[in-house]
């Protein structure tokens, strides 16, 4: 079985219960598709295709509608559990088609599509089991676009990898390049935890500048340097010298 | 002669402006291109796009001017939190991360980032690169420059003195106090996102009154000579970026506003929202009329020039040219920090000795789209497409057809504002050409109003004054003549005003032959014109936004240059 399926299955009980939790986890699938959207409208911008820019652009189509939908969902459940809610859909990219290239760029779409779709298979068997209809059609709505773009992106990646062999080569590239952001990313976070214990330690040795500053850059108020206002008469000339 | 290039970049809108031997060649928003709403990032694609209109390499840039200083800046920062020490244990990590982690170098990320010799790069202030975008791009000789934002390096208020082509500064007001950041914490309280909704604030007061002038005379005091001061207890932006009002605003305001919830005007809650908005507005109008006045005092010149994202505010611009006393008031149409970058790239190109730039006379300073392209690709998505001899004459027959139109033609705009070169167009007489807009594409709040562009020579038939330096960029408001109330149902504003824009031949060719042919056709010269983009996105650019555009938003047709893109019935 694969990893992303093992583990959807192990967290689901945990992920779909808690009602903050679910709320965010909505969010973040509309971030994440929104954040495909505008992969998908730059790669459109830059393949010099103009078939392969049109079927960009379909898939940022979907990947805009699927981002409203959990966005909706997400604020729908917000209101009725009365929790915080998910804010804006402010979307972040990497510029994914810049850094890799339109062969692994379609490489990294197709991987994404196929864990996404066996992600949301196991979603909908738990909506299922547990009567969550709302949600399970949710997901089954969004898996048919998810397998049509799994399946054209293999397509397109064949041919521009000159086939099949190619075209896993790619993938496994992407994949590996994958497990590497996430690596980072992992310890991005754990790092991120330790810069804050420092620069707090760091915070502590700017008591002694705290009355320094007060006294030797106080505050500045109002206007500065304050100009010669010029006499009403003047103003007057001048308007008239213009 | 020089070419120099203006970099905007690191807090929000970045944006790139290459001004080649003193005429200001191109300048494009990064948002643009990379397709993510005021993206802040270094404009490496903008500055390509820039390049590329002028046919140039980076080589051959005399010099890269960024339009901040990031050690004053920086300087500022550690000042802000040691003086607010320890309320900004919070912010410290982050800030300190941001300031030494990228901020500081962006000169360096730049020359590598753009392929110029690091000598080549350097930097100005925030507030004399915004004041350089508007004066210099002004018709003015002589004027005072008012420079009204969040927070520079230090100041958050500036004013100079602009005379041929020099810029003098004469005074300033510094952060904490700022009137951006006063709106922006105000922007947040009613449930909008700060650097996005401040237009809807604005929108939004129309539908109050300023019932609660008392409450924001306790929040702001301004004094005798334009200055003001905020009162401090009341805000959180010395120590927190991301809200930036404190608990004790919502003591004297009552509690915040969910973002999320929907507006309802027969709600007394939201009618209370919608004073606080009024007042808001009124004060802010205050207090930019008493700068505004202490501005013509100090300099005594006939011209003022506004800018800094306050100077967005477009019924406020309207108050100032009508009470402030000065002959002319002039607002660059990117105001906000994008246009820092036009201003720096400006100030570069004098001190290499070129001459001043021609008053601005268009904000389609981008690059132009590709109909070639645009026609490849909807023969490839299977849309109905066909090359007509007359747009303007296509465009005017469908607006009066009650279609709604999405129009690209040309350069792209400079600005928040779509002038006619990336726009949705409209029938702006029926109200539910406006409903409908709002349904099918911009999903805006009630209160949010669609903008009028007229024939420069038919404003004075429809509204209250004639043309003036802000009008063809859409950075004022103007009264609607009651007796034309009915035929722009669709435009106007809750408070009889419009954000008009008028067109002329000169200045927007293809829009003029739009509102041209309407006229023949005994229509009003006069459309609906808003940007076309759905809820946050960017404004379209290129062909394959606009064809996304059209395959994502129900507009009945598209105009691409001479390429109509119809929708099957």
């Amino acid at each position: 079985m694969h990893l992303t399926v093992t583990l959807a299955r192990l967290l689901n009980p945990v992920v779909w219960r808690r009602k903050q939790g679910v709320v965010t986890k909505l969010h973040r699938f509309a971030l994440a598709e929104q954040a495909s959207m505008v992969d998908m409208r730059q790669a459109a911008r830059l393949t010099p295709s103009p078939a392969r820019a049109a079927a960009y652009l379909r898939h940022a189509d979907d990947e805009a509608r699927h981002a409203r939908m959990f966005a909706r969902r997400a604020q729908e459940l917000a209101r009725t559990y009365q929790c915080q809610s998910p804010g804006d859909l402010r979307v972040d990219t990497e510029h994914l088609f810049e850094t890799l290239g339109e062969r692994d760029f379609l490489a990294f779409v197709h991987y994404g599509e196929a864990r996404a779709r066996r992600q949301f298979d196991t979603y909908i068997a738990w909506f299922a089991r547990h009567g969550r209809d709302k949600d399970r059609a949710l997901f089954e709505t969004i898996i048919q676009d998810e397998r049509r773009h799994e399946s054209y992106t293999w397509e397109l990646l064949v041919e521009l990898a000159n086939g099949e062999p190619g075209a896993h080569r790619a993938v496994k590239r992407v994949a590996l390049w994958e497990a590497g952001r996430r690596w980072l990313r992992a310890g991005h976070g754990g790092a991120q935890w330790f810069y804050r214990l420092t620069t707090w330690l760091l915070y502590l040795t700017l008591i002694p500048l705290v009355p320094l500053v007060w006294l030797v850059r106080p505050q500045l108020r109002r206007w500065h340097p304050k100009p010669r206002a010029l006499p009403a008469g003047e103003v007057h000339k001048k308007l008239q010298v213009q | 002669m020089a070419a120099v290039l203006g970099i905007s970049a690191h807090y929000h809108d970045a944006a790139a402006a290459l001004v080649v031997d003193g005429e200001v060649v191109a300048a494009v928003q990064e948002e643009r291109i990379s397709r993510i709403k005021n993206d802040p990032s270094l404009p490496l694609r903008a500055v390509d796009a820039c390049l590329a209109i002028a046919g140039m390499d980076p080589g051959a840039l005399d010099q890269v001017v960024f339009y901040e200083q990031p050690f004053a800046k920086l300087e500022r920062v550690m000042l802000q939190l040691v003086r607010t020490f320890p309320r900004s244990w919070r912010q410290f990590p982050r800030a300190l991360a941001s300031q030494l982690g990228v901020k500081i170098w962006v000169l360096d990320h730049l020359a590598e980032g753009i392929g110029v010799a690091r000598a080549k790069v350097r930097c100005i202030g925030h507030h004399r690169s915004h004041a350089a975008s508007a004066f210099y791009t002004s018709p003015f000789e002589h004027a005072a420059v008012l420079v009204v934002d969040g927070v520079g390096e230090h100041s958050s208020t500036s004013l100079w003195q602009g005379r041929g082509t020099e810029l003098e500064a004469v005074s300033s007001i510094d952060f904490p106090h700022s009137l951006g950041l006063l709106y922006a914490a105000l922007t947040a309280y009613l449930g909008f996102a700060v650097n996005e909704g401040e237009y809807k604030v604005m929108g939004l007061a129309a539908w109050g009154q300023p019932t609660r002038k008392d409450a924001f005379a306790k929040i702001i005091t301004i004094h005798n000579d334009g200055s003001y001061e905020l009162a401090l207890e009341y805000f959180a932006h010395m120590t927190d970026t991301e809200l930036g009002f404190g608990p004790v605003l919502e003591q004297l305001l009552g509690p915040r506003r969910p973002p999320d919830r929907p507006w309802d005007f027969s709600d007394p809650q939201d009618r209370a929202y919608a004073d606080i908005a009024a007042s808001l507005q009124h004060t802010l109008e205050e207090v930019l009329l008493g700068l505004a006045r202490q501005a013509r005092t100090w300099t005594g010149a006939p011209g003022l020039c506004l800018a800094g994202g306050v100077a967005l505010n477009a019924v406020a611009n309207a108050r100032i040219a009508r009470e402030s006393g000065f002959e002319s008031v002039f607002v660059h149409p990117a105001a906000g920090d994008a246009g820092g970058a036009l201003g720096a790239a400006v100030i570069g190109s004098l001190e290499c000795g070129d001459p001043r730039p021609p008053a601005l006379q268009s904000a389609a300073l981008g690059p132009a789209i590709a109909a070639a392209r645009a026609y490849d690709l909807a023969r490839e998505l299977g849309l109905k497409c066909t090359r007509v001899d007359d747009p303007a004459r296509v465009c005017a027959r469908a607006i009066a057809a009650k279609k709604i139109i999405a129009y690209a033609s040309g350069r792209l705009e400079w600005g928040p504002r779509a002038l006619g070169q990336r726009s949705i167009l409209a029938d702006p007489t029926a109200r539910k050409t406006r409903e409908r807009i709002n349904r099918a594409i911009k999903h805006r709040e009630v209160f949010r109003p669609f903008a009028p562009a007229v024939l420069g020579e038919k404003m004075a038939d429809f509204f209250v004054g004639t043309p003036d330096p802000m009008t063809p960029f859409m950075t004022r408001v103007a009264e609607v003549r009651p007796e034309a109330r009915e035929q722009l149902a669709a435009v106007i504003h809750e408070d009889g005003t419009a954000r008009l824009q008028t067109v002329e031949r000169e200045r927007a060719p293809a829009l003029h032959g739009v509102l041209t042919e309407l006229d023949k056709l005994g229509r009003p010269p006069v459309v609906l014109n808003t940007s076309q983009n759905g809820p946050g996105e960017p404004i379209v650019a290129g062909a394959e936004d606009a064809l996304g555009f059209f395959l994502r938003h129900q507009v009945d047709c598209m105009l691409i240059e001479d390429l109509l893109i119809e929708r099957p019935v």
